[in-house]
């Protein structure tokens, strides 16, 4: 019994002191973690497949008039999962290692809103490829300056066959 | 010279000093006794003061209480004046020109009256948790009574006398008695329980009753009964020092120094046996309590028999 | 015994009442039968072929088919095979036989089935309602699909709870729904004399959060994975990967071996990451914080490695349908191996000290025992089944994923049924853990990480998928739908039948083992609780009254 207690004991002060003085102290995320999300607008073209893959909900598209769009998104509600990252066919949006985002100004704090010019492709009005059937995108466009990069989705189906 | 020649104004000043030396250093015992359990758990631990805060601000809380019943009012306030008169009848010069101090038998008096009004109180909380940890509390005192009674009156036997001062004058004149080694052994090893740490905080049992007897109480009544059960520690290791080992005070040269160096005698015997063992066990049930403090007090009932049956 | 044989006996037993069988493989049978028949066919899967009671289902085809399907799940264990049973109710008899007078554990299975789409379970023992809160009105059912998924019944302030009384002579301590022991709410009503515990009533599902119908009704296949992780707030990685397999099994989409491992790899650590938090839980219980604070600090490099490998420490993100995320790098693997290296040297060190602890023996040994008989009629799963002889385990006996390559795997069976022997097959399970991942680690193929899918999920497709997570096996059934979603989704955490066993468990012992008898058989609420309708933001706020406080105005303490 004192055997268990004297080896139990010897195992609990080998590991010395673990804890760190947060927030007196700064902790540091890894690399590769899933933060706050950071959008680079000049990137964002429009197309709403973050809106359509976010679990949360949180992305609306409003179009405010034909050629503006506006993409308002709810970070209040962000669960930092990183499909907006990941299905962003320009790679607008970066996981941030950023967590400490508690706020005490209100919640526009985490409201962030962007506008889009929006052009129309001239093949097929509006739209823009998903990389999986599963990840439907709702609200297909694109921005007015971008037509040529990216890809509309049926000249891609006419240069496969 | 005994405590005999101080006059009873002179003895009771001496008392209530007793009683605010062991009111003012209890919350600071706890907080050592938590800063080695947070070391144990490899963590910082918070500051050694933190018990003074925590008391601080239960004082300016609100005292809800569950029923206007006068026994809840007067609870916590006569468990933590039992426990500290109790304290302060613990002498903290035992011989020599200052000694002062109280009767074992008014000792245990003042204990039982402390877990009585434990027991009160949590039987007029009216909650279910507090009336099972009010009988818990019943079996515990039960239990450690007689150890504690027993092991003070084998010394007393031999000293022929109850006062503490008498005891340790005893111990220091006659040097060992066999039945005096065996109730020290006994008292020893019913300390944990005195001072119902882990594995004997089983009335308190956070994670099975909430806070026992003391759940429904708020504010003013909870930091009350929570520097009572502060005091524990201290209390029962001052008097295991300066009954069974008084030789630790009177080897030092300076009357002035002598309280200082028990004090921190009693300090150091605390951490070292009740705060490593409240943090490297889990926390018994009562019947296997009963077990052990039954075993502990055929020890105590074997030495007062001894004591009572040889000659001396 | 093959599935084939299982379905000609089947047959046999329902004769002219045989609807219509399926076997898309041989570890999968889908049998359709008349609601005659049901009783007959349940007690030959249950009482002759030894099958366990999985769960139930209840799904609203009246848009369709006008009928409500009802679905029970058995398992055969040894042959791995599933059988599920469908049942058709027409809408305007909506009665279904009760199955529960001849298996005890569906209980809770059928009275979720009565509380979601308003079937009647008729013979049913004990017809309370299990998962809706008390103040629900009566004729709102919330799977039903002309319920909206956001609707919101009046509130109302201290309603009627339905609960057995004490038998007589014996007082109520109430357990939960506050209580320091359990991290979620729970009220296990405790009918003790004394300390002596003589019977226990449970009422759960305080945290319903509608996930099986936001599923169904407004998310898609890819977002549901990210819902399905947050069912659990110990094992997401389990329920993210059972749907996705759902899905996947469903769809007839083969992921690629080296997303197998690297899902296999994250299972096993998950499984590390939780049996070290209910090591660290079981010490707080009976008051040894220091156990507590050193498994949970020997857990930490864990919670760190699935930071940097995936993102989160514990919501992983990993899973899609048809693969994951984020591939292992071979410094992820480097780094993965250094660190339940480091684990198991620590781990061994701990299961060294135990055996001579004697106060620790006092606490866990001989209490709340589970007899394997009992196990057995309450179909439980898990290290509580395997604590109490019961030798099941998914990864053997239902492999999925790698587990079918991996040799390192085997079960940890113990026989006493106490709280020690669920404690040590956990204690033993973490080390075989460690192996597991070693060994997929240093096997692990080259390759893609994600399936090509070349078309949407066509409606009506069927899929079953279990896992075995660190509390059990956990079960999700999927019936694809329109507009990219399922049509329904039925999850079954292991605690939902685990959970059963308390009030069987803790008869018998004291008040003060109550608290370690139920976190014993590590209860994950929050797998237990998913659905319901009411709107998750809707922050309803409850203000006690003065008389609530003061135990003048509660109900809750009055017997």
């Amino acid at each position: 019994m004192i055997l268990a207690k004297l080896k139990q004991a010897l195992l609990c002060l080998r590991a010395g002191k673990v804890t760190k003085c947060y927030p007196f102290e700064p902790s540091e995320a890894p690399e590769g973690f899933r933060g706050y999300p950071e959008v680079d607008v000049e990137c964002c073209i429009g197309c709403g497949a973050c809106a359509a893959a976010c679990p949360a909900r949180l992305i609306r598209i409003v179009d405010v008039d034909d050629d503006r769009r506006r993409i308002v998104r709810m970070y209040e509600r962000c669960i930092r999962c990183g499909r907006c990252a990941e299905v962003c066919p320009e790679s607008a949006i970066e996981m941030s290692r950023k967590y400490e985002t508690a706020t005490d100004v209100g919640r526009d704090d985490l409201l962030h809103v962007c506008e889009v010019e929006m052009g129309t492709c001239r093949r097929c009005g509006r739209c823009y490829e998903p990389r999986t059937p599963l990840d439907k995108i709702m609200e297909p466009g694109m921005r007015d300056d971008q037509i040529k990069r990216g890809g509309c989705r049926l000249a891609k189906k006419e240069a496969e066959e | 010279m005994s405590g005999e020649q101080l006059g009873p104004w002179a003895a009771a000043l001496w008392t209530l000093a007793g009683m605010l030396v062991i009111a003012a250093l209890a919350p600071l015992m706890e907080g050592l006794i938590r800063k080695l359990r947070a070391r144990i758990h490899s963590r910082q631990g918070p500051p050694i003061t933190q018990p003074y805060l925590d008391l601080a601000k239960l004082l300016i809380k609100e005292d809800l209480r569950v029923s206007p019943s006068v026994l809840l009012r007067m609870g916590p306030l006569v468990f933590l004046a039992a426990m500290l008169l109790a304290g302060g009848l613990i002498p903290l010069w035992p011989t020599g020109e200052h000694a002062y101090g109280g009767d074992a038998i008014v000792f245990a008096y003042l204990l039982a009256l402390a877990t009585g009004s434990v027991i009160i109180t949590g039987l007029a909380s009216r909650s279910p948790f507090s009336v099972v940890g009010a009988s818990r509390e019943t079996v515990m005192m039960a239990g450690t009574e007689p150890t504690l009674v027993l092991s003070l009156l084998v010394v007393a036997v031999n000293a022929g006398s109850l006062r503490f001062t008498d005891l340790a004058g005893f111990q220091l004149a006659a040097g060992t008695e066999l039945s005096v080694i065996v109730a020290a052994v006994a008292y020893v090893l019913a300390l944990q329980v005195l001072v119902a740490r882990i594995p004997f905080d089983i009335a308190e049992a956070e994670t099975e009753l909430m806070g026992g007897p003391f759940t429904e109480l708020s504010g003013p009544s909870l930091a009350l009964c929570k520097l009572a059960m502060y005091t524990k520690p201290l209390i029962f290791s001052l008097l295991f020092l300066q009954v069974f080992l008084p030789w630790l005070g009177a080897a030092v040269p300076w009357a002035w120094l002598q309280p200082i160096v028990v004090l921190a005698a009693v300090f150091l015997l605390n951490l070292l046996a009740v705060g490593v063992i409240d943090a490297l066990n889990p926390r018994l049930r009562v019947d296997q309590a009963v077990g052990y403090m039954a075993a502990v007090a055929v020890i105590a009932i074997t030495a007062m028999a001894y004591a009572a049956l040889a000659p001396h | 015994m093959t599935a084939k044989q299982v379905l000609d006996q089947i047959t046999e037993e329902a004769g002219r009442h045989l609807v219509d069988s399926r076997m898309p493989r041989p570890s999968r049978l889908y049998v359709t039968i008349g609601r005659e028949a049901l009783r007959g066919v349940t007690e030959l899967l249950f009482r002759k072929l030894g099958g366990r009671y999985v769960v139930g289902g209840g799904t609203d085809l009246r848009e369709d088919e006008g009928c409500y399907l009802i679905s029970h799940i058995f398992a055969l264990d040894p042959d791995d095979i599933y059988v599920v049973l469908h049942t058709r109710i027409p809408e305007d008899d909506a009665v279904v036989p009760s199955i529960t007078p001849l298996i005890p554990g569906a209980n809770w299975a059928e009275r979720e089935i009565h509380d979601t789409v308003g079937v009647e379970l008729l013979g049913h023992p004990d017809p309370r309602r299990l998962i809706l809160s008390d103040d629900w009105p009566e004729d709102v059912f919330p799977m039903r699909v002309d319920q909206p998924h956001d609707a919101q019944p009046p509130y109302l302030a201290n309603p009627k709870q339905d609960m057995k009384p004490a038998p007589d002579g014996s007082h109520v301590v109430p357990i939960g729904p506050f209580f320091p022991v359990l991290e979620e709410p729970a009220h296990f009503r405790v009918f003790v004399e004394g300390e002596m515990v003589v019977g226990c009533d449970y009422r759960g599902f305080y945290s319903h959060r509608g996930i099986e119908k936001i599923a169904c009704t407004e998310l898609t296949y890819n977002q549901i994975p990210f819902i399905a992780e947050r069912i659990c707030g110990i094992c997401g990685f389990v329920h993210s990967c059972c749907y996705c397999m759902a899905v996947e099994e469903a769809a007839g989409i083969e992921i690629p071996e080296r997303a197998r491992y690297i899902r296999t790899v994250m299972l096993e650590l998950e499984r590390l990451h939780s049996h070290l938090l209910w090591t660290g839980i079981a010490g707080h219980i009976i008051g040894f914080d220091t156990l507590l604070m050193q498994t949970w600090r020997m857990r930490e490099p864990l919670m760190w490695l699935a930071e940097e490998i995936t993102g989160n420490r514990k919501t992983y993100g990993m899973n899609l349908v048809g693969g994951v995320r984020r591939d292992f790098t071979d410094e992820a693997i480097e780094k993965t191996l250094k660190v339940i290296g480091d684990l198991e040297r620590e781990w061994k060190a701990l299961l060294a000290a135990i055996p001579g602890d004697a106060t620790l023996a006092a606490r866990l040994r001989d209490m709340c025992v589970l007899t394997p008989e009992e196990g057995v009629e309450l179909c439980v799963t898990g290290p509580t089944a395997r604590g109490s002889g019961l030798a099941m385990d998914v990864r053997v006996d239902h492999p999925y994923m790698a587990y079918r390559d991996l040799k390192s795997m085997r079960k940890i069976v113990a026989r006493e049924g106490d709280v020690m022997a669920r404690t040590m097959v956990r204690l033993e399970e973490t080390l075989v853990a460690v192996d597991i991942i070693r060994e997929a680690l240093e096997n692990i193929p080259e390759g893609p990480i994600f399936a090509e899918i070349r078309e949407e999920i066509p409606p009506g497709l069927e899929g079953l998928a279990t896992i075995e997570a660190p509390r059990g096996e956990v079960v999700h059934w999927v019936l694809t739908g329109e507009e990219n979603r399922p049509r329904r989704w039925r999850v079954r955490a292991p605690t939902y039948a685990n959970l059963q066993t308390i009030p069987a468990m803790v008869t018998g012992d004291t008040l003060a083992d109550v608290p370690i008898g139920i976190g014993s058989i590590d209860p994950c609420f929050s797998c237990t609780e998913r659905l319901e309708v009411v709107d998750a933001s809707s922050g309803r706020v409850r203000i006690y009254s003065a008389d609530e406080l003061t135990g003048r105005g509660s109900s809750l303490n009055a017997q």
